[in-house]
């Protein structure tokens, strides 16, 4: 059977604030397999954290998820109780996040950090346990695993805490882990052994990805299939050699040409002109026609939904209507 | 189309921010805010009553017998008279003008030396840094209302001036430290190292380039140190340290004093209630400056 | 370094920093126009005559230059002897140790207090931002903060002593009474604690309970507090365990402090109740110029100071294993 493992159908996640309603993660659908990479890439503030957050549902005031199902080993994640959902967290699905080490608390040694969660989602011996965090540890690459969980989280480097904030998030076998921009604030050598090690450790333990990601070089490097997102919209998702070699949708096809490469002469950087819209008073229509290069009439008057245009490979784009749709005239 | 404004007048848009837009965002949310509001007009209306209040006031300080002793308020006496004839309301006016002449002099004077000390440690850092912290340090831990009991009671002369000078020196330490740690962070900021690449001397950086980034928080510290003041004054006043015969809110407790019963309850109830409008005033005002001025709060 | 090393460190700059305030002290006293001695003698006129204050001229070496004063000063101080009040005719060592229990129940009992409340309220306050006991708590805490404490002293007097009649309006236990019991004593001191704690209470409350609530709020928008609830953990472990220890760090710095600020809120309210301890012992002194007196209380409520600030540092050097692992 094919059932994806994570299934999410209309997310909508607003934030409540004085000056009105941010949408900040409207009507966006996802799935990730079994043991399957997915990337999610996108600028800042597009939505792709919020996305994440509510999965785990650990969204705050102001912000609510106001609308969708989220769908994980055949539970709706959004209806189940606060007391269930703390025993999917960190069990079964598990996140890691982008600064290693605001990430830890400061006063507790890294060891005990690992074990709380050991503790809290396993039966085991005390003994196990130290057992258990040393072990995780080796596998994420720490020297020295014994000596060093009894240390502080001020006294890692930045790639030894990223390295343990996995050994956390893997330690008890979850299905699903989200990492949330996990190799940005890291430098770039660092970056590639993190990455290196989460290739490994997909293969080992068999746990599905969510890495989420604003740059799309370190996101392929991972990723089976690849979901790019723009102000609060997921407007492509496809698998990745076929979003690297045909690009549907205009911000991915900018995406891509903005990446420098090293076979190519370039004269000058490809830039998206414009910015980001106002999550609150958003565009009409499509979100992205301001900045689009091909934008139509349609285009500002009626939002497009994502279609499965070839197999495997949907877009949001009116370029990609299926009728001779009189209002298809280019502006 | 004319929803939609072109890319590059959005991308213009989104990075110019004027001081002037600054400005008005800063007075918007201070506007907003009803307890910011409440302090600032509690603030000003205390500096008014300083500043006039002399010429509104019916009598004085040493206009004794102005009515019958112990007269009690809400008669003739507004506020009631003391045992000695004298009319509280007006004692009470005037001991505006000694409090804030108190609490703005001695604020001048912690901002003087707290400001000095924590620019140079903070700008020069290592072993200057080093003593000047430790010296900090030191004062800080240093007991101000001991100390201050201990010097006025050298002093013959019964004043405020030695009053102002102990609690200036002893209150600096908490804005040195301040200060300090803001320039830490400042000094490795781009625009300094602009600064130096085009010559500027290390004390034209210090004064015309970061200080003025951190103006705000040295603002919000010494609204919020100007009720303390307030405070050791009339503490010392009370307990006697002060001039009898002058119009401060602490002497008129420590009159009052005596009287805690049914007869003249008001000599020093009054004055202290004035203190704590006044303090709330400046408290709230400083609290609603220092959330006014913090850039990550939205003006509403 | 461990906690060891990071202890003698603290020790180390005990030392120098005692020997400075007792020049600075010394110096304050020996600032006053005129020479010490005259100035207690025309203050007390009927204790001090010619025979004494000569006699008090050659033990302080007031004809020696002042660096020799001072060392006469301190090494006598460092014998135990706190120097002889002329004024009470009595060594002023005795005087304090009678009184120093007063003051250290009061500051105890009113730290116990404050902290216990401010942390409690200051959780809640925070946790639950807006709710109606944040905004009770804020302004109580605004109000607590604002208000001279002897002037709560003196309303405190006129409404439960003078008007009420439910409590003592001074000092530490009615005198001239016969108790029957161990615990009527214990009750009728019990009387006598209430308004003086309370009002100190209120005032170092408010500040700390400002603190609790400001750094809860900046701990709780943290991102290892975002990690503890991804990891599963309940709201309450994630409040009391990971949020407060580090919420607390501040507020033990400020702990330190207690001692040096309640000492003067102590010697304005035990002023005002006649609480005979050692703020009214330094006030009455001061008036009465009895210069011998002020310089051996001054050095002891230095030592307290000096101690408590140690026992915060050491208490932060605990709690929070940045400071030791250096």
């Amino acid at each position: 059977m094919n059932e994806p493992l994570l299934n999410i159908k209309n997310l909508h996640t607003y934030f409540l604030i004085p000056e009105g309603v941010v949408r900040a993660v409207e009507n966006v659908n996802l799935k990730i397999g079994k043991e399957e990479v997915l990337g999610l890439v996108g600028e800042s503030g597009c939505g792709k954290s919020t996305t994440a957050l509510s999965i785990m549902r650990l969204i705050r005031e102001p912000g609510k998820i106001v609308g969708g199902e989220v769908w994980f080993n055949g539970r709706d994640l959004l209806k189940l109780k606060d007391k269930q959902m703390r025993k999917v967290r960190g069990a079964e699905i598990s996140m890691v996040f982008q600064n290693p080490m605001d990430s830890m608390n400061p006063v507790f040694n890294v060891g005990s950090q690992i074990s709380e969660a050991i503790k809290l989602h396993q039966n085991v011996q005390k003994r196990e346990i130290k057992k258990r965090v040393a072990e995780i540890l080796h596998k994420v690459g720490i020297p020295n695993p014994s000596k060093r969980m009894k240390d502080y989280p001020h006294q890692y480097s930045g790639g030894m805490a990223q390295r343990a904030m996995i050994a956390m998030a893997l330690s008890c076998n979850p299905k699903l882990l989200i990492a949330d921009e996990p190799t940005t604030s890291l430098d770039v050598t660092i970056q590639a052994q993190i990455l290196e090690l989460m290739k490994a450790l997909r293969r080992d333990f068999g746990t599905s990805i969510l890495l989420i990601g604003h740059d799309l070089g370190v996101i392929s490097e991972l990723s089976d299939k690849i979901a790019v997102m723009y102000a609060g919209k997921v407007v492509e998702y496809a698998n990745l050699a076929d979003l690297f070699q045909k690009p549907m949708h205009p911000y991915t096809q900018a995406l891509l040409k903005c990446l420098p490469k090293l076979d190519e002469d370039m004269e000058k950087f490809h830039i998206i002109r414009g910015t980001v819209p106002d999550l609150i008073n958003t565009p009409t229509g499509c979100r992205y026609h301001p900045r689009c290069e091909h934008a139509m009439k349609i285009c500002s008057e009626q939002e497009p939904l994502l279609t499965e245009v070839k197999k495997m490979h949907t877009v949001a784009c009116h370029l990609y209507d299926s009728d001779s749709d009189p209002n298809r005239q280019r502006r | 189309m004319n929803q939609t404004k072109k890319p590059e007048e959005e991308t213009e848009e989104v990075y110019e921010k004027s001081t002037a837009t600054q400005l008005t965002t800063v007075w918007k949310k201070l506007k907003a805010s009803k307890l910011a509001v409440f302090g600032g007009v509690i603030v000003l209306a205390v500096i008014l009553t300083a500043i006039f209040g002399v010429y509104v006031t019916p009598y004085g300080p040493n206009d004794l017998w102005v009515h019958k002793q112990l007269t009690p308020p809400f008669s003739e006496a507004i506020l009631g008279a003391d045992d000695w004839g004298r009319d509280v309301f007006s004692l009470l006016v005037l001991g505006a003008r000694v409090s804030l002449y108190v609490g703005i002099s001695a604020v001048l004077l912690e901002a003087a030396v707290g400001l000095t000390i924590g620019m140079i440690a903070g700008y020069f850092g290592g072993v200057i840094d080093e003593i000047l912290m430790r010296f900090t340090d030191i004062v800080l831990t240093l007991p101000t209302l001991m100390l201050l009991i201990i010097a006025v009671s050298m002093f013959r002369i019964r004043g405020l001036t030695v009053i102002i000078l102990v609690s200036g020196l002893l209150g600096w330490p908490f804005l040195a430290r301040v200060v300090r740690s803001e320039f830490l962070t400042l000094k490795e900021s781009t625009f300094v190292e602009a600064a130096r690449s085009v010559g500027a001397s290390n004390w034209r950086i210090i004064l015309r380039h970061i200080l003025p980034n951190t103006m705000s928080s040295i603002i919000v510290l010494l609204t919020m140190d100007i009720p303390w003041y307030i405070f050791y004054e009339a503490s010392l006043t009370f307990l006697g340290f002060g001039d009898p015969t002058a119009a401060s809110w602490g002497i008129l407790m420590e009159r009052g004093r005596r009287f805690l019963g049914t007869e003249g309850w008001w000599i020093a109830t009054f004055p202290g209630l004035a203190i704590l409008i006044t303090s709330l005033g400046f408290n709230l005002f400083g609290d609603g400056l220092r959330d006014a001025l913090d850039v990550k709060t939205r003006a509403r | 370094m461990t906690l060891i090393t990071y202890t003698i460190r603290r020790l180390i700059i005990i030392v120098p920093t005692f020997f400075l305030i007792s020049i600075v002290i010394f110096t304050l006293i020996h600032l006053a126009p005129g020479d010490p001695i005259s100035i207690m003698a025309a203050n007390n006129p009927l204790r001090l005559n010619q025979t004494v204050i000569d006699k008090l001229r050659v033990e302080y070496g007031l004809n020696e230059p002042i660096y020799v004063q001072y060392l006469v000063w301190i090494g006598k101080l460092f014998k135990g002897d706190l120097g002889f009040s002329y004024v009470h005719n009595k060594p002023v060592i005795k005087m304090i140790s009678i009184r120093v229990p007063r003051t250290l129940e009061l500051m105890i009992i009113v730290q116990a207090v404050s902290l216990i409340l401010a942390v409690i309220l200051g959780v809640v306050s925070a946790v639950k931002q807006y709710s109606l006991t944040d905004a009770l708590a804020k302004v109580g805490a605004l109000i607590g903060y604002s208000a001279p404490s002897f002037w709560l002293g003196l309303i405190g007097i006129i409404v439960f002593a003078g008007y009420l009649k439910w409590l003592p309006p001074f000092g530490a236990q009615t005198g001239g009474v016969l108790y029957p019991t161990i615990f009527h004593v214990w009750f009728d001191h019990f009387k006598h604690l209430l308004l003086p704690v309370s009002i100190l209470s209120f005032g170092w409350m408010a500040y700390l309970l400002r603190l609790v609530r400001s750094s809860m709020l900046e701990v709780l928008r943290s991102d290892y507090i975002l990690t503890a609830r991804a990891k599963g953990l309940s709201e309450r472990v994630v409040i009391y365990k990971h949020a407060l220890r580090n919420a607390l760090l501040p507020v033990v710095t400020y702990e330190g402090y207690a001692v040096g600020f309640l000492l003067g809120g102590a010697a304005v309210i035990e002023s005002v109740f006649s609480w005979p301890g050692l703020g009214q012992f330094m006030v009455l002194a001061a008036t009465g110029r009895d210069f011998p007196t002020l310089m051996g209380l001054s050095m002891i409520i230095t030592l307290m100071v000096l101690i408590s600030n140690l026992i915060a540092d050491l208490t932060y050097g605990i709690i929070d294993p940045r400071i030791r692992y250096d």
